[in-house]
């Protein structure tokens, strides 16, 4: 089956690919889904999640552009990037969000040809201006997440994800394939289902508050732990802990520190259940997170990723590659049942 | 000379009007920010804007909608000043300005349908105009949709331009498609859209065949697949030689056709200009109507005599946080003219917020504004100065007493001027005795002076010279202080009380009378312990003995 009819079959409107490392397949991902649309018949919106740095580059048109859309295609890109697309841009509508590289503007293209993508810097922009496009038209967004950016396979962003992964991060299959595992079990972690605990741990992140909630007489009791960020508070989690403790709301990101602190100084650990908005805000390697979890831990989100596919680029610019059928196949059997997809592969005779 | 002093603008609670007063338009924003308060002289000018305000306001109850329409306009409006002076400049607009630009011109087409509607003789300073001429120059296709585009009709040689490269761009495209169909079937292999095939060195025969193709070269390799790709025959190769010539041409005809909308744009860059002008004039004093239907105010009445009379005026702020608290504001009344002016009273009577609320409704109302009370009838003031004590000049570095002093100092150095002196308990912080002197000679000075000066004070005697005016709050003449106190006790009730039975009222008192001694009452109700208070009632008669 096609990426492209993964996508249409479940109605997904706004999808995010995002790539684990630097050329682990994300472009190649990315215009195989355009080409598919292309085939398919189905108006595509495009963007991207802003990145800092590369502005002059972009802006100077030397970087090459490297996405080719079909006539019809709504993008949204900074305006001083209209020049740098040798497709003909009709200008549907200047937003208000701004980016370094000037304001994101939404276009159509009238003619075919490569394009160049810088969107909005924040969730909140990307998931906006890609409903504009929707509005406009679009049956389907796709949104380029940046490089280590895996924030924009966040919920609040995209209805769902494909991740792209491949030789690049290790010449040790193996380590690819456990760190791929890894970001794929943090994005399959279990939601929240208790509404009314699921109804307090959202106010608790509106508050930007670090709670504890615990049972008492059948009654649930919110205790607000006052500190502002997670980092580093561990123990001061841990104090809080008691008995009848049952979760842990934290409003911003969840490090392994913080973990290792709560589990060393309270015997209350493996009781509690640890409450984030959604999986891009937890930072644990795959090995501690092993440990973690020997040592009980249980962390649920407030809102699922979709995790639509992960693709594979087993060649890695060093010139190593591995096996491509003994890569797919061996990760495939770890992430069950979400199909892997090698992007090279497409249409090897 | 400053209107008003910045401590001063602060105290009365401007900040609080100014955050009320909401425009949307970036012209409006500046327009706010350039508010200017109409002095002696412009008494004309001011009717006349308030005038404005009352008929809008009136609009806006009868036209709701078409109010929200035109406000939701008004929040697409963006500031093109920076396209405005490249267009003066002569200089060519790119497409994302020339789209700003026709964005702006549908807005102020949309804007001016909605003024119709409301059947209303737009003044010319308010008056946002349709420019058709910019209409049809920015969409002469006639599509009329917000959409821009150099289009064709602009110029036939682009038109012919992009005709010939969209046919050459068609040829490649054929020309592609026919090759890869050819070899497809004699190879009866699939070749991606890009013209590239991939296969595993596995397929050895196959590589072979393609390796001796000669349609096809070696273009990538991996470890395990050898990509081909369709050889660019001698036919494309010309075809987009000729088609990157043409895209250079189509970039300097594009230019020219920016150069001319610019151009022309330059002719009607005054009119443009006259319509932001008017968006944000217009934008500021919508936003100022609703200022006024939002706290319930009334044209001001703007006499060129020597008076201030507020009827039932109230503190926008203190009204706000009252009623937040589900707590019934008590409006005060006031009414004085040049010279001095003391109002007296308990403490906790309001008399801080009676002068912040006179000097607020002041400031309103020479800033164009409607006013929060029943009734206002005034003459333009030439400043207003106002010294309340707090905190922050201790934070300065200033004792209370050397901070008033300086602020004092000021007022009198202005009082020949039509101005307006609020000045809050003079001279508190210093003993009573010298206090009660620099306050008495101060009035004596001010009270010959132009300005309004309106102070309140704790001491005996300083409004009783005839030339002096005396204001007294009512207080709580007449409360059963003992049920008071009681229900005070009462946690269920509390000190809110209070408020419920102080009179913030003001009478005018005639002849020479004492302050009320509501202190020890109000000590005794705030829970001072009854043996301190009676020592204090014992020291009070001693003292009064000692007077007699």
């Amino acid at each position: 089956m096609q990426l492209i009819d993964l996508i249409r079959n479940r109605r997904h409107q706004v999808v995010s690919v995002v790539g684990m490392a630097k050329n682990a397949g994300k472009t190649v991902t990315l215009n195989e889904l355009i080409n598919q649309s292309m085939e398919t018949g189905t108006v595509l919106g495009l963007t991207s999640i802003g990145r800092d740095g590369e502005t002059q580059d972009i802006v100077t048109c030397t970087q090459k552009p490297s996405i080719y859309v079909d006539a019809g295609t709504l993008i949204a890109t900074a305006e001083s990037l209209y020049n740098c697309s040798d497709a003909r841009l009709e200008i549907v509508e200047m937003t208000n969000f701004q980016t370094s590289m000037g304001t994101i503007m939404i276009a159509k293209a009238l003619s075919p040809g490569y394009i160049q993508l810088a969107g909005p810097c924040t969730n909140a922009d990307i998931r906006r201006v890609s409903e504009r496009m929707l509005a406009y038209g679009a049956d389907l967004v796709i949104v380029d997440g940046a490089l280590d950016r895996v924030s924009s396979a966040s919920p609040a962003i995209s209805d769902a994800s494909v991740l792209a992964t491949g030789a690049v991060i290790s010449r040790d299959m193996d380590k690819v394939i456990e760190q791929s595992i890894h970001q794929v079990s943090l994005f399959r972690l279990p939601s929240l289902y208790e509404a009314d605990i699921k109804a307090m741990a959202k106010e608790a992140i509106a508050l930007k508050e670090i709670q504890v909630i615990r049972s008492k007489n059948d009654a649930l009791i919110v205790d607000h732990i006052p500190i502002k960020t997670a980092l580093g508070a561990g123990r001061k989690i841990a104090d809080a802990l008691c008995e009848d403790t049952l979760y842990v709301i934290l409003p911003g990101s969840l490090v392994s520190k913080t973990l290792f602190d709560v589990a060393n100084s309270s015997k209350h650990f493996k009781n509690i259940t640890f409450i984030v908005q959604d999986a891009t805000r937890l930072f644990i390697e795959p090995r501690e997170w092993q440990l973690l979890i020997r040592k009980g831990l249980k962390v649920v989100v407030m809102e699922e990723i979709n995790l639509l596919a992960v693709t594979i680029n087993p060649f890695a610019p060093a010139g190593y590659y591995f096996d491509p059928v003994t890569f797919k196949e061996r990760l495939q059997s770890f992430v069950e049942p979400i199909p892997v997809i090698d992007v090279m592969e497409g249409g090897v005779l | 000379m400053m209107f008003i002093n910045e401590d001063g603008l602060e105290k009365i609670g401007a900040r609080f009007v100014m955050e009320r007063i909401q425009t949307q338009t970036p012209y409006g924003h500046l327009a706010k920010k350039q508010m200017k308060p109409f002095r002696r002289g412009e008494e004309e000018a001011l009717e006349m804007h308030l005038q404005i305000i009352e008929v809008l306001s009136q609009l806006i109850a009868k036209h709701r909608y078409t109010f929200v329409e035109i406000r939701n306009q008004f929040k697409k409006v963006k500031d093109l000043s920076g396209s405005f002076a490249r267009i003066e400049a002569g200089e060519a607009l790119s497409v994302p300005e020339l789209f700003e630009v026709k964005s702006l011109v549908l807005i102020l087409a949309e804007i001016e349908s909605a003024l119709k509607t409301l059947k209303w003789e737009v003044p010319d300073t308010l008056a946002v105009k349709r420019q058709e001429t910019i209409e049809d120059l920015l969409d002469p296709e006639h599509h009329g949709i917000n959409t821009f585009y150099l289009y064709d009709a602009y110029s036939e040689e682009l038109a012919s331009i992009r005709k010939t490269l969209k046919k050459l761009e068609d040829d490649i495209r054929r020309i592609q498609k026919e090759k890869r169909l050819q070899l497809e079937n004699e190879l009866n292999i699939k070749i991606r859209p890009n013209g590239e095939v991939t296969v595993s060195k596995e397929n050895k025969d196959l590589i072979s065949a393609l390796e001796t193709c000669e349609d096809l070269a070696y273009s990538a390799e991996t470890y395990m697949n050898i990509t081909f790709k369709i050889r660019e025959n001698e036919r494309v190769d010309v075809l987009q030689t000729q088609k990157e010539e043409l895209i250079q041409l189509e970039d300097v005809e594009s230019f020219k056709v920016r150069e001319m909308l610019s151009a022309e744009l330059q002719s009607h860059i005054e009119g443009l200009r006259n319509n932001t002008q008017a968006v944000g004039n217009l934008d500021l004093i919508i936003a100022k109507s609703y200022f006024g239907i939002g706290f319930n105010c009334v044209k001001p009445e703007i006499s060129v005599g020597k008076e201030l009379r507020i009827v039932d005026g109230r503190h926008p702020a203190v009204e706000e946080r009252l009623k937040r608290e589900e707590k019934r504001y008590k409006p005060v009344s006031i009414d004085v003219s040049e010279g001095a002016t003391c109002i007296t009273g308990a403490n906790m009577g309001g008399k801080t917020v009676t002068l912040k609320m006179t000097g607020i409704l002041v400031w309103l109302a020479q800033m164009g504004l409607f006013v929060p009370a029943e009734s206002m009838k005034l003459s333009l003031r030439d400043f207003i100065f106002v010294s309340i004590g707090d905190e922050q000049d201790v934070d300065l570095g200033l004792s209370t007493f050397g901070a008033e002093i300086i602020k004092v100092t000021k007022a009198v150095e202005l009082s020949d001027q039509c101005g307006l002196i609020l000045i809050d308990e003079l001279a508190r912080g210093t003993n009573p005795k010298e206090g009660y002197a620099i306050s008495q000679a101060l009035i004596n000075r001010l009270k010959t002076k132009g300005s309004m000066t309106i102070i309140t004070t704790h001491f005996d005697g300083l409004a009783d010279a005839e030339d002096v005016k005396h204001l007294q709050v009512c207080g709580l003449q007449g409360v059963d202080f003992t049920k008071l106190k009681s229900e005070i006790e009462d946690p269920s009730i509390g000190m809110d009380i209070l408020h419920e039975h102080m009179d913030y009222r003001l009478k005018e008192i005639h002849s020479p009378e004492e302050v009320p001694k509501d202190a020890v009452r109000i000590a005794h109700l705030m829970g001072l312990s009854s043996d301190i208070l009676d020592d204090a009632r014992h020291i009070l008669n001693e003292f009064n003995r000692n007077l007699e």
